[in-house]
């Protein structure tokens, strides 16, 4: 396994440097990543090795402006990788990704359906298809039945009639995941999730994401500042800050010492983690 | 009906058959994506595109088709606003607002300079009666490309106004399609052109769908509804305005809002 960093300048620990076992079976492997702001080049994050197996989930922390939401991006495909490379494991492929991104409620008056935005996921190829015609003669119900499905298994298969624009941040988030599982997906990426959820709805989250690795042994890559979360969730976590600070469980990264070197001195860690 | 009996009343009816349902049907994606005013400062502009047309004509003779002249300008405009866009840091509103109004004004210059004075009335409220055989294929060919691409690309399109990380992901080139669209929007107001004139055809882009909105439950009524009201609305406005002697641009435009009024009643009813 490839985590030993030594000393990190910016943790100012040459010992914290977190290990983890390599997973069994690789998903998704990153080696000597590197991204470059496309605005004016500069490095968002160099040089990050790591390795997600399948149904691990993996979090990454880290201060606003580490890279944290670039790395994402360049899993997704979304961004270019400016050095080194990120490969696919055997069970994995440019298909095996859904990706959530970051809250952002469309315009609350966009009339369109939640129904009618999980279709758009089972309908023809993105760029092909004539999908006018599906949709003046309503999609044919096979698509329609699993949309709902997808749907029931987040818990909101109420909302399927509602507007896309009337859901609450949590609603939003959940129809979201249930459109990118329609992929099935064997990678789900995650971009701050907890953004715009209250503490209950936060549990539930955790729940969701759990009980979806366990019905669905689908693999998480997220990004966020909720250090609680992260903890309560996470096989593995990531620190970053431009490069990666620290690699390993929750108990070995969010600690008091690790925190504090990266996010600043009046960061502590989780108590339900560090003791 | 004794109307049918011109053939300038047949091709101004069937005019508004075809660009009718073509107008409601991109304007579901231009007001979406918050392009109605694009839309608009394109349709100004077109007044210079024919201005420069009838220069062109001045130098090369009279048939030069000032409908490709038109095109091309809108074309341009539509770039040199995507570079203000990007390059500046002017807000696209301000830069949508320069680019019209000095347009216009230029157009205005030339025309005037050239003695075409008395033509203004036409390019700026439209005259449907003059509409040929080569422009219904024009716009025949333009209702096609509409329903063709737009009904073709309808995922990624759609994708993108929820969120355009989604339909990126999914493997959409989006610079490529953008860039698509707004051809399509220069190509349908140099097509309108003829029927409602520069300062009324981004009306019938925008309205349709506008009134639809307000109604629409999800986006299937909305297409359906803004491609309904872009017909009625345009075959209307052409049998109204005969009937009424009233003139054809502005009848259609005013129907519109007449519909769009009767939508917003209708939503506030509901509720």
């Amino acid at each position: 396994m490839s985590h030993d960093h030594g000393a990190c300048g910016h943790c100012h620990d040459p010992q914290h440097g977190g290990r983890r076992a390599a997973p069994a079976e690789v998903l998704l492997r990153l080696a000597r990543v590197g991204i470059r702001y496309e605005r004016n080049g500069d490095w968002a994050v160099h040089g990050v090795d790591l390795e997600i197996g399948p149904g691990e989930i993996v979090s990454i922390i880290g201060p606003n402006g580490a890279g944290k939401t670039s790395l994402l991006r360049a899993v997704a495909g979304l961004q270019p990788v400016s050095e080194g490379a990120i490969t696919w494991g055997k069970k994995g492929g440019k298909g095996a990704i859904g990706y959530v991104p970051q809250q952002q409620p469309p315009d609350r008056n966009l009339p369109i359906s939640v129904l009618e935005f999980l279709l758009l996921k089972l309908g023809p190829k993105s760029n092909g298809g004539f999908a006018l015609w599906q949709w003046l003669r309503r999609s044919d119900g096979g698509a329609r039945e699993k949309a709902l499905a997808g749907l029931e298994e987040m818990g909101v298969a109420a909302l399927a009639n509602r507007r896309l624009g009337e859901l609450s941040g949590g609603q939003l988030q959940r129809v979201m995941v249930a459109y990118s599982l329609l992929g099935n997906p064997k990678l789900l990426l995650l971009d701050e999730p907890m953004t715009g959820i209250d503490v209950k709805g936060g549990r539930d989250f955790v729940d969701l994401i759990a009980g979806l690795r366990r019905d669905r042994g689908v693999a998480v890559l997220l990004v966020s500042h909720d250090l609680h979360m992260v903890g309560s969730i996470s096989d593995v976590v990531v620190c970053l800050n431009r490069h990666l600070c620290a690699t390993g469980t929750p108990a070995q990264v969010l600690q008091d010492h690790v925190l504090s070197g990266i996010y600043g001195s009046e960061v502590a860690a989780p108590k339900s983690v560090a003791a | 009906m004794d109307f049918w009996h011109y053939e300038f009343m047949r091709h101004a009816l069937i005019s508004a058959l075809l660009l009718g349902p073509a107008c409601g049907f991109l304007g579901v994606f231009v007001t979406l994506r918050g392009m109605s005013f694009f839309s608009d400062a394109l349709s100004h502009a077109a007044l210079t595109g024919v201005a420069i047309g009838f220069v062109l004509q001045e130098i090369f003779g009279p048939q030069l088709q000032i409908i490709w002249v038109v095109l091309l300008f809108s074309l341009l405009l539509a770039a040199a606003m995507a570079h203000f866009f990007e390059r500046t840091s002017l807000r696209p509103d301000t830069v949508i607002a320069l680019s019209y109004t000095g347009s216009v004004a230029f157009g205005v210059l030339v025309i005037s300079k050239l003695g075409k004075y008395r033509l203004l009335d036409g390019i700026l409220f439209g005259d449907i009666y003059a509409n040929n055989r080569t422009d219904l294929i024009c716009q025949a060919l333009l209702a096609t490309a509409i329903f063709g691409f737009l009904g073709w690309n309808l995922k990624p399109y759609l994708l993108s106004i929820v969120q355009p990380d989604l339909a990126r992901v999914e493997g959409a080139k989006m610079e490529r399609l953008n860039f698509l669209f707004a051809l399509l929007i220069a190509a349908t107001v140099t097509l309108c052109l003829k029927m409602l004139g520069a300062l009324l055809l981004s009306g019938l882009i925008v309205i349709p769908p506008a009134a639809a909105k307000l109604v629409a439950r999800n986006f299937r009524q909305m297409i359906v509804g803004s491609i309904m009201i872009g017909i009625v609305t345009a075959a209307m406005g052409v049998a109204v305005s005969y009937a009424l002697d009233l003139p054809t641009g502005p009848t259609i435009i005013v129907l519109n809002v007449v519909v769009l009024l009767a939508c917003y009643a209708l939503s506030r009813f509901r509720r």
